[in-house]
Parts: C-alpha cells; structure tokens; sequence
C-alpha cells in the first residue's frame, strides 16, 4: 500500500492506496473538483455561475453533481448546510484564499439573505446575485467520488476521510493539535468542522469561517470543534458542521438522525463528549 | 444558310493543338483556385482564403509579360500584392498532467491513523 500527500483545495489531502495510478488519478479528480468548484477562481464554472445573470444557468454535469450533493445536505441538515452563504462568507471578509484574508475594519453593514437555490438536471436556478459556496461539500464530496470510483482505499482531505480500508483509524486532534480522541472508522466516512482554524479578525472581534445560514454571521457556538462519522463524507461533512452550528443541542440532534453513526464534539473548555453508541479511546 | 464546310486536316491539327493548350489551362487554374475562391475585386474581409494547392504549373511560374500567340493567358491571384503563407497546423499542448506531488509515494505495510481536525 502507498501513501501519498499533496495539496488541493487549500488543504493537505492523504491518500492511500495500492499502486500510483490510483494516486495519481485521486490528484487529478481534486484538481478538477476544483477547477470546477473553487470560487476562488475566477474562471472556475462555479465562479462563472455565480456571476452569471440569468436565473437558470446550464451548468457541467461535474457541478451539477456537486451541486446535487449540496442540495442533498441542505436537506439532510433541514437547511443549516446551506452553499448559498457564499455572500455572507465573502462579506466577512472571506473573499478570497485564506491564506489572503485580512482583518476587517468593521463587521460588515449588510448581510445577504441565504435565498433559495435549486438544481435539477444540469439546470441551476437561483436569484441572480446569490452566490454559493461548495467549500465544505466539495471536499467531502471529492473524497467520496475517489473511493467510490476505487481510486484509492482512504482519502483524508482537510479533515474529511472517507475508507474503503477495514483497519482505518483516525486521530481527531484539538486545540494544540493534540489527539482529543481515537476512533476506529473502519469502512466509512468521519468529518470534523472546527471554529478553531481560518479565523481572522472583523471590527476586533474573532471571526471564521463558519457562516451560520440563521443568522449569516459567523456562529457563536460553544461548541468549538464537532466530528461526525456517516456513510459518505459529504455526510459526515454537513453532520459535522450541522452540530456545531448547533451547539448545545448538536449532540442531541445528531443522535436521532440514522444518516449518523456517531458524533462527538470538543467545547471551549476542552471538554470532549460524544454521542452514545461512539466508541472512542481516549 | 452555309453549309458546315470540311477543314483540311493542317487546320484541324492546328486547332487541337490550341484546344489541348486551353483546355491544360482552365484545369490547371481550376486547380490552383478550387471552389471558394474570391475574385481579386472583393473586399479583403470577405474573402475567403483557399488552402493553398501547390502544382508544377503554377508553382514559381514566370509571369508572361507578352501574350504568347492566340491564347489569353490569365493569372489570376486571390490576394494581390499579399504573400500568401503556406498554412501550418499548430498543435496547442493540453496540460492534462498530473500536478506534482509534495511528496513522493511512501510505501505503508498497514493503513497509518488519519487525523481529522477541522478546515
């Protein structure tokens, strides 16, 4: 078995798998998830849609699917993964890589509202104006496609993991990159959403990146850390962020969603709690 | 009403000759200027540019300067007083490659622990 890592959507991806062509495909699948999904690119098709004035816009059958899986987790979470923040992210200050942002001089004037959107087939219809961010799908989505294709037996990227691979373990780290918690994942999918990481400054106050579709500010969760386990990582990548978002209550929710194998989360103290039937070595 | 009157044979010698003559003529200017070609009055935007076939009798021709005898010798140019170059095929590289990897494959006898810490 090889392990290789690299760099694609402004994260580390590691990938596993038995030959290099499989690797060297996985690559080649990020980048054109990317190229596709980025909307830090200008000439990505996504960037393209968003600018695009039209109310129905004929998208590639490659955003099409990833814009169904978006849809898919809006449902899921009963709206609070939404990929039509992107205009609150960005009026965060959030608008370009991360590695560029800057502090704001003041927390933004106005807000967009997180307006409908759909996709059906290759037709993408939204109010013109809304822009939509498959940030965090995309990642967990990429993940998925590379298994499923057979690309590769384990793919982490930025935090998502998605394994084909029986003896899969995983180490969710915390605030000092410290191991908070081991789980064993098996065949499956683990994701981990955290306030803790692309955090800048607006008006003074700590700001991330994780826009709140309630209140399109960033959320003022206690919960600064939630990891999820499920099916797919696109799964487990809106459960994860679902929780967070949901603080107190996060746990509780995801313990009735059968979507979910398993939750744990990481408060601002640093106390560690999970959903019961988690298992975790400490 | 005259009727049709019999040629010596000289004479008819000397017209097939000239009919031969006309006749290499028009195929080969058929050949330079296939279907498509503008006449040399049209506006340079409307033309339409053939591909250029190249012949032994046309290809660095001598112009006449002189009619050679009873037959009008035309030379016809799709763009006069332009040099046509010979079109070229440009292959334009497709960058399909794989992006470099940060770090060489690393063989694992066993899956190592992934971590996940949030992006």
């Amino acid at each position: 078995m090889l392990q290789q890592r690299f760099r694609a959507m402004g994260t580390e991806v590691v990938a596993l798998a038995a030959a290099v062509a499989g690797l060297d495909a996985v690559q080649i699948l990020f980048e054109q998830v990317e190229a596709c999904c980025s909307r830090f690119r200008p000439q990505s098709e996504l960037s393209r849609a968003n600018a695009d004035i039209a109310g129905a816009v004929q998208v590639s059958t490659l955003l099409a699917e990833a814009l169904e899986a978006a849809s898919r987790m809006r449902a899921l979470t009963g709206g609070l993964v939404d990929a039509a923040v992107g205009g609150a992210v960005q009026a965060w200050g959030y608008d370009r890589t991360f590695a560029e942002v800057r502090d704001l001089d003041s927390p933004p004037a106005a807000l967009p509202d997180a307006a409908p959107w759909e996709i059906e087939g290759e037709t993408l219809r939204r109010s013109p104006g809304t822009l939509l961010d498959l940030g965090g799908v995309a990642k967990g989505w990429a993940c998925d496609r590379a298994v499923e294709a057979g690309l590769v037996a384990v793919v982490s990227a930025g935090g998502d993991v998605r394994s084909a691979d029986p003896r899969t373990r995983v180490e969710v780290l915390g605030f000092g990159g410290e191991a908070v918690a081991r789980l064993h994942l098996g065949v499956g999918a683990l994701a981990t959403s955290s306030t803790l990481r692309r955090r800048w400054q607006a008006g003074g106050r700590p700001v991330h990146h994780l826009i709140d579709p309630r209140t399109m500010a960033p959320t003022l969760s206690p919960v600064v850390s939630a990891t999820a386990l499920a099916e797919t990582a696109a799964e487990a990548e809106a459960g994860a962020k679902a929780i967070l978002l949901l603080g107190e209550d996060g746990l509780a929710w995801a313990d009735r969603r059968p979507w979910l194998r398993g939750a744990l989360v990481v408060w601002h103290d640093g106390s560690v709690f999970a959903t019961g039937g988690t298992e975790v070595a400490a | 009403m005259s009727r049709p009157r019999r040629l010596p044979p000289a004479r008819l010698a000397r017209i097939g000759g000239w009919t031969a003559v006309a006749t290499a003529g028009v195929t080969a200017l058929l050949a330079r200027f296939p279907a498509g070609w503008v006449p040399a009055g049209a506006p340079l935007a409307e033309m339409v540019t053939p591909t250029p076939v190249v012949t032994a009798a046309t290809s660095g021709a001598a112009l006449p300067t002189t009619p050679t005898g009873g037959l009008l010798v035309l030379y016809l140019s799709p763009t006069p007083g332009i040099t046509v170059l010979p079109v070229t095929t440009t292959t334009v590289p497709v960058t399909t490659a794989a992006p470099q990897p940060v770090t060489p494959p690393q063989p694992v006898s066993a899956p190592p622990p992934v971590t996940s810490s949030g992006s």
